[in-house]
């Protein structure tokens, strides 16, 4: 098992570590999971701080889904975008990217879609319950919903799940696309979370906004 | 570090600027104006919108808590007036005449010739003549009317419905289409550039980066009373202006503190701070004014994010319905994020951004306890739970379709919402006839299908004689801790009934006003 990398900042450090022990919104149970690694793999991004290596290839493999790198009129590279998300998302120092890069660890393995299930326990339970719903019976109904997405997803393809990141585009995107369809929250914020960054990363870039036909900025002007 | 004096703000936007301005103008008091955010001027802003995210809350990512509704305001210097299109609704009276009946509010006479607390020519009237003075609020000229504006216009004429033009504060504006990026040209009359340089030349000391920890409460013979807040400093960032403190830990002891940090933060900083809720109202009731986008493709380029990105609005439904129609429109960063799709579908919706109109649906939305903000002690976050009632999704179903039909009247050859609803036949909300716009009626609004935005946060502070539905009375004291005072959004009951920049503004030149009367007694 990789031991996480220390962090070099020993304040940010324990901001972090702080952040893990406290981290609700991303608490996982496993229902009826019976493939030992992925849970080794999955249980270990819970309770660790993944290094970049470790979702890396997931990150690449969802700036390809979400760009249309495939058509020539798109300026820019998978590379370039890359790297203008790390330069404006400081994803391995921002606290706040945690619950991100443990989630694309998770992305990553796709035979744990339908078993994860996201138990966002203080924020989605409680609120519930203000609101007089019942919760078991939501949450029941949530897996049964990504049960028959991952299902359908496996028999179109035919063939064992790799990877996400050693899928075929169309099926990255489709395997993507399961992730806005699944009832619970916390895997449609994820998709949403990194549909965003990745669309926030390209579009500032100057080079895509002559493709799309937008000056940028109005400066330099007289100013008062 | 320590600092004394007479009356802390808390908050530089349009509520803060106001009260530091009309309390530093009408009282020899010795003031404090503490902002989170940067100071920053238009020196610094360079009309790129990512680089800008400074100037919001949470740099631009804060939403609700199921990170559905992205939740936008500003945190700098002038707040949200530094950041907004400079929309400039005048207060609604017949809300406000509402609130009196229906929470027993004392004072805010909408008659000019009113001494609302027996001060001299103290009315809503007045303060909002004295506000729309300062920031120079004038209707768009109609030369000013850039083309996305003429076609919500031009749509709404074509379908009967009435329409207007904006009133906004500004001064001769140039036109560049940057309004929330910061106004680089210093035309939009923000508190920034107005009310808080007032009150700095009549000797308020403004301390920016500085995040109140707590309020300090000391409790005298059974009483609980403000005495100030503990603070922390945070080093200035690239591009703002000095601060007049070192960075580090500040303990600031007044003798009266006003709350004007907004109806998200305001809110959890009492709830930080141990105020007293013993009704469980505090952080209840949040309304957010959603928004919907409805995105038209037209034929032939329009000037779209050039000109005044606002001037045309419709307030046709606003009696019968509740909401509004209001032009408006994003940069690319922005306008990425909310049309629907990725890949080479989402390419193709960009590639077109010189032929795309928009304007959104802003719905006046009904109150419920459960949507609040909730600060929770154990992970020291602050919390956004929101959902929108069935009578709100009912209206916005209602909105969204003739919104779309709208667009089409207007010229629209294709029509899209923010979604990625099935409805009816069609598998996305993208619409090729304005026949199809019935099929609204099936959008269900779900969190993450639908984008939804908001910026403007109410009511998590409510303001009423009744402590048990309300945490401050009509002059925004605390029901609970004396020498503590509300002043911003937070504090109407409800929504405020359009946009809220000049309620609140007028509602902060009130209580100004009134405190100063009451200081000088």
């Amino acid at each position: 098992m990789h031991i996480p990398h220390p962090d070099r900042d020993p304040a940010a450090a324990l901001s972090r570590r702080t952040f893990l022990s406290s981290c609700s919104a991303l608490a996982l149970s496993f229902a009826g999971c019976a493939r030992l690694s992925p849970l080794t793999r999955a249980a270990y991004a819970l309770v660790s701080d993944p290094p970049f290596a470790a979702y890396k290839a997931a990150l690449a493999g969802i700036i390809r889904a979400v760009l249309p790198f495939e058509r020539s009129a798109f300026p820019v590279t998978p590379a370039q975008v890359e790297a203008q998300l790390l330069r404006l998302f400081e994803l391995e120092q921002d606290a706040r990217f945690l619950s991100l890069q443990k989630t694309l660890v998770f992305f990553e393995q796709i035979e744990l879609f339908a078993d994860l299930a996201p138990i966002d326990a203080e924020l989605t339970v409680r609120d519930a319950r203000e609101r007089g719903l019942d919760v078991g019976a939501a949450v029941s109904a949530m897996r049964r919903q990504d049960r028959q997405l991952a299902d359908a997803f496996a028999h179109s393809r035919g063939d064992g799940l790799p990877n996400f990141s050693a899928l075929r585009l169309v099926q990255q995107r489709e395997y993507f696309d399961l992730w806005r369809q699944s009832g619970f929250l916390v895997k449609q914020q994820f998709y949403a979370s990194a549909r965003s960054l990745v669309m926030i990363s390209a579009y500032s870039m100057e080079g895509v906004w002559t493709a799309i036909g937008y000056e940028g900025p109005w400066l330099p002007r007289t100013r008062t | 570090m320590r600092l004394d004096c007479d009356i802390l703000i808390v908050g530089s936007g349009a509520a803060g600027g106001v009260l530091a301005a009309t309390l530093s103008e009408l009282t020899k008091r010795s003031i404090i104006l503490v902002e989170k955010g940067g100071h920053y001027t238009s020196a610094f802003f360079n009309q790129r919108e990512w680089d800008m995210n400074v100037l919001y809350a949470e740099r631009g990512a804060r939403s609700t808590t199921d990170g559905a509704m992205p939740i936008r305001g500003g945190e700098c210097v002038g707040g949200g007036t530094t950041v907004n299109y400079a929309l400039a609704f005048d207060p609604v009276a017949a809300v406000w005449d509402r609130w009196k009946r229906e929470r027993g509010l004392t004072g805010f006479s909408f008659d000019r010739s009113a001494h609302d607390y027996g001060v001299t020519g103290l009315n809503m009237s007045t303060c909002l003549a004295d506000v729309r003075t300062r920031i120079n609020v004038e209707e768009v000229a109609d030369e000013a009317v850039n083309d996305n504006n003429r076609l919500l216009e031009r749509g709404c004429r074509a379908l009967g419905l009435s329409s207007r033009r904006f009133a906004l504060n500004m001064r001769d504006c140039l036109g560049c289409g940057f309004c929330t990026e910061g106004c680089a040209y210093d035309r939009k009359q923000g508190t920034l550039i107005t009310y808080v340089p007032d009150a700095i030349g009549r000797g308020v000391r403004l301390i920016h980066h500085c995040e109140i920890e707590r309020l300090d409460f000391e409790r005298r013979a059974g009483l609980l009373k403000a005495i100030g807040a503990h603070a922390r400093v945070r080093p200035t960032e690239a591009g703002s202006q000095p601060n007049s403190v070192e960075p580090g830990a500040l303990q600031i002891r007044a003798s009266l503190v006003i709350v004007c940090a907004g109806s998200i933060e305001s809110p959890a900083l009492l709830q930080r701070s141990g105020h007293p809720d013993p009704h469980g109202v505090i952080g209840r009731g949040l309304i957010l004014h959603p928004g919907l986008p409805i995105i038209g493709i037209m034929d032939a380029p329009l000037t779209n994010y050039r000109g005044i990105t606002g001037s045309i609005y419709s307030d046709h439904f606003y009696p019968s319905h509740g909401f509004y129609y209001e032009c408006l429109f994003g940069h690319p960063v922005y306008g990425s994020v909310v049309l629907p799709f990725v890949g080479g579908e989402h390419f193709d919706l960009m590639r077109q951004y010189s032929r795309i109109a928009g304007f959104g649906v802003m719905l006046v939305d009904t109150a419920s306890r459960a949507n609040r903000v909730a600060w929770h002690p154990a992970t020291g976050e602050r919390r956004i739970f929101y959902q929108l009632s069935a009578d709100d999704r009912d209206r916005l179903r209602f909105a969204a379709r003739t919104g779309v039909e709208i667009m089409f009247a207007a010229g629209a050859r294709e029509v899209l919402l923010p979604s990625a609803e099935a409805i009816g036949p069609l598998s996305t909300p993208r619409f090729r006839r304005a026949e199809e716009a019935i099929h609204c009626a099936s959008l269900t609004f779900a969190p993450h299908q639908t984008t939804l935005t908001s910026s403007h946060c109410q009511a998590t502070v409510k303001m009423g004689e009744d402590p048990a539905t309300s945490a401050v009375d009509s002059a925004g004291r605390s029901h609970h801790v004396r020498n503590l005072v509300v002043c911003d959004s937070s504090v109407f009951p409800d929504s405020c009934g359009a946009n809220p920049m000049l309620s609140i503004m007028t509602l902060a030149r009130y209580q100004g006003r009134r405190i100063a009367a009451e200081l000088g007694r």
